[in-house]
């Protein structure tokens, strides 16, 4: 049996890609992993008070989206995993490959500029993760494939 | 035997308050004794009393001058005193000397004056044993003190701006510099000099300082019980899905938490249930967080604790509590449904849209999220908090500061709920603290240096006797500079200004400029992402989801809502005052 992990932030623009998880867990038979990852470093920028547990706020919020992406997939008949992270991306990342021994992972890359992360940073890390861990990487804009690595 | 031992015990418990009203009123004639005192003593005095008040060209007090009194031809004084901080000094004598007498007053960063008295005053002082005279003009001097502290102001407001450094490490290498220049250069110029270490110290406002501590800790101890986020997911149930009346809702709910708590905090509690809703509705979350955040930036200047910016002006201009519900709320009131119709003209097609709801599951995960954490200490912190705004209120009929009502109010709860106090000593924010008391010495420099007064005259010329070209300077002024500018850094250095204004425009003694000043900083914040500590904050939580604000769509609202509550507020100050 094999993994296909998707991280997501949750939104509307993830939800084509989300859906192209959901597919390829379906036509491969494989086990499919819904991630978010918070990253309260944020914060770090501010010299205001933070009195506020500001990541569990957040690992709340990514249970929400997650269960979000859940049923979408259970609506496809794909029952998926979720798992809420905090760190760095690229670093969770990795250790959640190892973790789960994941075969294949499914980013999302926004089409708009305004993406909080850009087409050509996903392709880098895709490529270096791949080569690092032998995964095959899919990156995917509205629902289609834009990079593929690893194959 | 019962009823004699109850005589006994009434006569006992009688003959007890008869000794306790005894001794208060001992005690209270005694303390009449010791505060009549001086002025019996003055009264008995032979001294003979030259007096006399210091005064800038702004008609402003000069504290801590050194005045001397010394014979034509001597070096050595017969006497010395310093101005008070009122500018008024006197000088005691034994006796009246004879001929004539040179006042000296002397001042760094002011050009020295001295003064003649005649035989004539001195046969006036002798015969009356007290001589005034006119108020002396001190005149300041540009030198190279006022060009390092000026530098240095302005390195410190760049390096917050540009983000170089943390707020409170540039504000803490700009007072360190000050100081170095000050003792280090001042010894072998003494032009260096801009002020001493405990010159320096007289600028913190500690009031500020104990009162953010104070609401640091209530507020520390409200977040955790969750109630914010369980209004925010009520706002959601009742609205039943229609866009338009939630973010009515959540901003009027944003509005009362930022008055009561800062607006930072207001935004991490209401920014990721924000983000559940907008999703949850199927529409784009930030067209409930955008108005969110715009209400919290002036919503905070309802009250004396809603931003620290209020924080300073009230302590600066004893301005109370009340003061502030008095002569701002209404307008603030006002300017907040300006910006409500705004918001909804400009979400309009977000708000018509009508997503198809959430399966009972997510609508529960979402009521989870939203859940009280612990009602006792809700309940008790709603008590305590309502006493602290009892003690707001209430207290400036016996001029109970708010600091100590907030820091009474923090003490009570630590000892009713009984939290981990090394989590609750975390939870006041030091950074914060340390920002603000390097801050009040490095104005206090620009103020020591001149540098205040020249900008204060500046304006001064350009106002003349005109209050309400005052207030517009200071309302859109600010305002616009407040879009650009942190808010507490510009608000810090606009106090000594405003006072200035305050005290030589006719009309302004209202404190309407300070006022002008509150709703200019807190309402220009909503001009730019930049533009305050709220936006960043909600900006970077928005960025953890598919939805992050970019710089062009908060400006896109943000710019036109500053503008129109700048407005809006402008008008309420020119009908209030």
């Amino acid at each position: 049996m094999t993994t296909i992990l998707c991280p997501t932030r949750g939104g509307k623009e993830s939800h084509l890609n989300q859906d192209f998880a959901v597919n390829l867990a379906k036509e491969r038979s494989a086990d499919l992993l819904f991630m978010y990852v918070s990253n309260i470093q944020l914060l770090s920028r501010t010299g205001a008070a933070i009195v506020v547990d500001i990541a569990e706020e957040l690992d709340e919020l990514g249970d929400f989206l997650l269960s979000m992406a859940q049923e979408r997939a259970e609506k496809s008949g794909v029952s998926a995993k979720v798992a809420v992270h905090r760190g760095i991306f690229s670093e969770v990342l990795r250790e959640v490959i190892l973790d789960e021994k994941v075969d294949t992972v499914v980013l999302g890359s926004s089409p708009q500029e305004s993406g909080i992360v850009s087409y050509e940073h996903l392709e880098q890390l895709s490529t270096k993760l791949s080569n690092e861990l032998k995964v095959e990487f899919i990156v995917v804009q509205d629902g289609k494939i834009v990079f593929q690595t690893g194959k | 035997m019962n009823h004699w031992g109850t005589c006994m015990q009434i006569h006992s418990r009688f003959i007890k308050i008869l000794f306790r009203i005894g001794l208060i009123l001992c005690l209270l004639v005694l303390g009449a004794e010791v505060f009549a005192q001086p002025g019996h003593a003055i009264q008995e005095s032979n001294k003979f009393i030259i007096a006399g008040q210091l005064t800038d060209s702004l008609v402003q007090p000069v504290k801590g001058a050194h005045i001397t009194a010394l014979m034509p031809g001597d070096e050595e004084s017969i006497t010395e005193t310093e101005s008070r901080s009122d500018g008024t000094w006197s000088l005691e004598l034994d006796s009246v000397p004879s001929g004539r007498l040179e006042i000296q007053v002397e001042r760094p960063h002011y050009v020295s004056q001295s003064v003649t008295l005649i035989q004539s005053d001195l046969s006036e002082l002798g015969d009356s044993q007290i001589f005034h005279i006119d108020t002396i003009e001190m005149e300041r001097k540009i030198d190279v003190s006022f060009w390092v502290a000026t530098s240095v102001f302005l390195i410190v407001l760049l390096l917050i701006a540009f983000e170089f450094l943390h707020s409170a490490t540039a504000a803490l290498a700009g007072l360190s510099a000050i100081l170095l220049v000050s003792y280090i250069g001042g010894a072998y110029n003494p032009g260096l000099t801009i002020y001493t270490f405990e010159q320096a110290i007289s600028y913190i406002d500690w009031e500020v300082i104990f009162l953010l501590i104070g609401m640091m800790i209530i507020i520390a101890i409200i977040e955790g019980t969750g109630v914010f986020q369980w209004m925010a997911f009520q706002a959601y149930r009742l609205s039943r899905g229609r866009s338009w009346l939630l973010v009515l809702i959540l901003m009027a709910i944003t509005v009362v938490a930022s008055a009561l708590l800062d607006n930072f905090t207001t935004m991490l509690l209401m920014v990721p249930i924000s983000l559940q809703i907008g999703m949850a509705l199927g529409i784009n979350p930030l067209a409930l967080i955008i108005p969110e955040v715009l209400a919290s930036n002036v919503g905070g200047i309802t009250t004396l604790v809603g931003t620290p910016t209020n924080i300073l002006i009230g302590a600066y201009a004893g301005i109370g509590f009340n003061d502030f519900l008095v002569n701002q709320t209404i307008g603030v009131l006002i300017a907040l449904l300006a910006m409500g119709g705004y918001v909804l003209f400009h979400y309009r097609k977000e708000f018509r849209k009508r997503g198809g709801g959430i399966s009972p599951k997510l609508y529960a995960k979402l009521e989870e999220n939203a859940r009280i954490e612990n009602k006792g200490d809700l309940w008790k912190s709603m008590i305590v908090f309502i006493l602290v705004f009892a003690g707001f209120i209430l207290g400036e009929g016996i001029h109970l500061v708010p600091a100590v009502s907030a820091i009474a109010g923090a003490t009570t709860l630590l000892i009713w709920l009984n939290p981990d106090i090394q989590k609750m000593i975390k939870a006041v924010d030091w950074t914060t603290l340390v920002f603000f008391m390097a801050l009040f010495m490095i104005v206090g420099a620009i103020q020591e240096v001149g540098l205040i007064s020249f900008i204060a005259g500046w304006m001064s010329r350009i106002v003349g006797e005109n209050l309400t070209l005052g207030i517009f300077l200071i309302v859109f002024g600010v305002g616009t500079l407040s879009t650009l500018v942190a808010n507490i850094p510009l608000t810090a250095s606009m106090l000594p200004i405003v006072r200035i204004l305050t005290n030589t425009v006719p009309g302004a003694h209202s404190h309407v400029l300070y006022y002008a000043l509150s709703m200019g900083a807190a309402m220009g914040g909503n001009g730019f992402l930049i533009g305050g500590e709220a936006n960043l904050v909600t900006a970077g939580i928005t960025e953890q989801t598919d939805y992050p604000i970019s710089f062009k769509e908060f400006l896109k609202v943000g710019l036109p809502v500053t503008y129109i509550t700048l407005t809006v507020g402008f008008l309420w100050l020119l009908i209030r005052f």
